[in-house]
């Protein structure tokens, strides 16, 4: 027993899943722009309004999340990667991202507004 | 017969959308304004670059003009988008910056639109959308 112990060890440090943990930490400790406010050292799934809680007003940064169906915004929880002040600084996370995860996606927690532009010339 | 719901308390529909990168197997989901007054499909650039997608597949530079100014931006094909329950392959759109305020990834207008029925019950808060037949 005290053998097989260091051994399954090991074998751990050879999965994905571990590749994957040190990369997000590396991703979410590396804040490129003071202006940035990365700096999660670990990851939690959250629901989206925990989200908006702990995030107002950002862009959050999120994978693995779990849609409720195939066509609303809706989801059960998701794991959040990182947070940012504007859309822009949220974009080298989401690339770090999809370095790992074939699904990444950013969104805003505050209100959305805007006006709607009318006219598009080619 | 696909239902989409939306907050009808918003100033705006907004609704889910995904768009595929160039191999078809990463994929971004965004949140977009249904925008039944557009001719056009806009994704922000930022959305695509992240993506893989590059400005020199670009098609064409295109300007938009709004009430903001006049901001110039391209025509892309992207291998996959998914809206309403529906998806378009090759599908063209217009890659522009939206001002930072907006706080949306693109609006969708009837390139993808004209492609479905569609009634929009504001009242109910949902949009139901079938595929046009022909």
């Amino acid at each position: 027993m005290l053998v097989d112990k260091p051994r399954r060890f090991l074998r751990k440090l050879d999965t994905r899943f571990h590749e994957r943990s040190v990369e997000i930490v590396m991703l979410a400790n590396e804040p490129p722009n003071p202006s940035t406010s990365t700096g999660m050292a670990t990851h939690e799934r959250l629901t989206w309004d925990e989200i908006c809680q702990r995030y107002p007003e950002e862009w959050v940064v999120m994978t693995e999340i779990a849609w409720v169906n195939d066509t609303d915004f809706e989801f059960g929880t998701a794991l959040v990667l990182a947070h940012h002040k504007t859309r822009k600084e949220a974009s080298p996370s989401v690339k770090a991202a999809f370095r790992q995860y074939d699904e990444v996606g950013s969104f805003w927690t505050g209100k959305i507004e805007g006006p709607v532009p009318r006219f598009i010339a080619p | 017969m696909r239902v989409t719901r939306f907050n009808r308390k918003r100033d705006l529909i907004i609704i889910r959308g995904f768009v595929w990168g160039p191999l078809h197997r990463q994929r971004r989901p965004l949140r977009l304004v249904l925008d039944t007054g557009a001719a056009e499909t806009i994704i922000v650039p930022d959305v695509l670059d992240e993506l893989g997608y590059n400005p020199r597949e670009g098609e064409a530079i295109s300007v938009m003009r709004s009430a903001v100014g006049r901001e110039e931006g391209y025509l892309i094909r992207i291998a996959r988008f998914d809206c309403l329950g529906h998806q378009s392959r090759d599908f063209r759109v217009h890659a522009h910056d939206l001002p930072d305020g907006w706080n949306i990834q693109g609006l969708i207008g009837l390139s993808f639109l004209r492609e479905l029925n569609y009634e929009i019950r504001s009242l109910e808060g949902r949009i139901l959308v079938e595929r046009a037949a022909g």
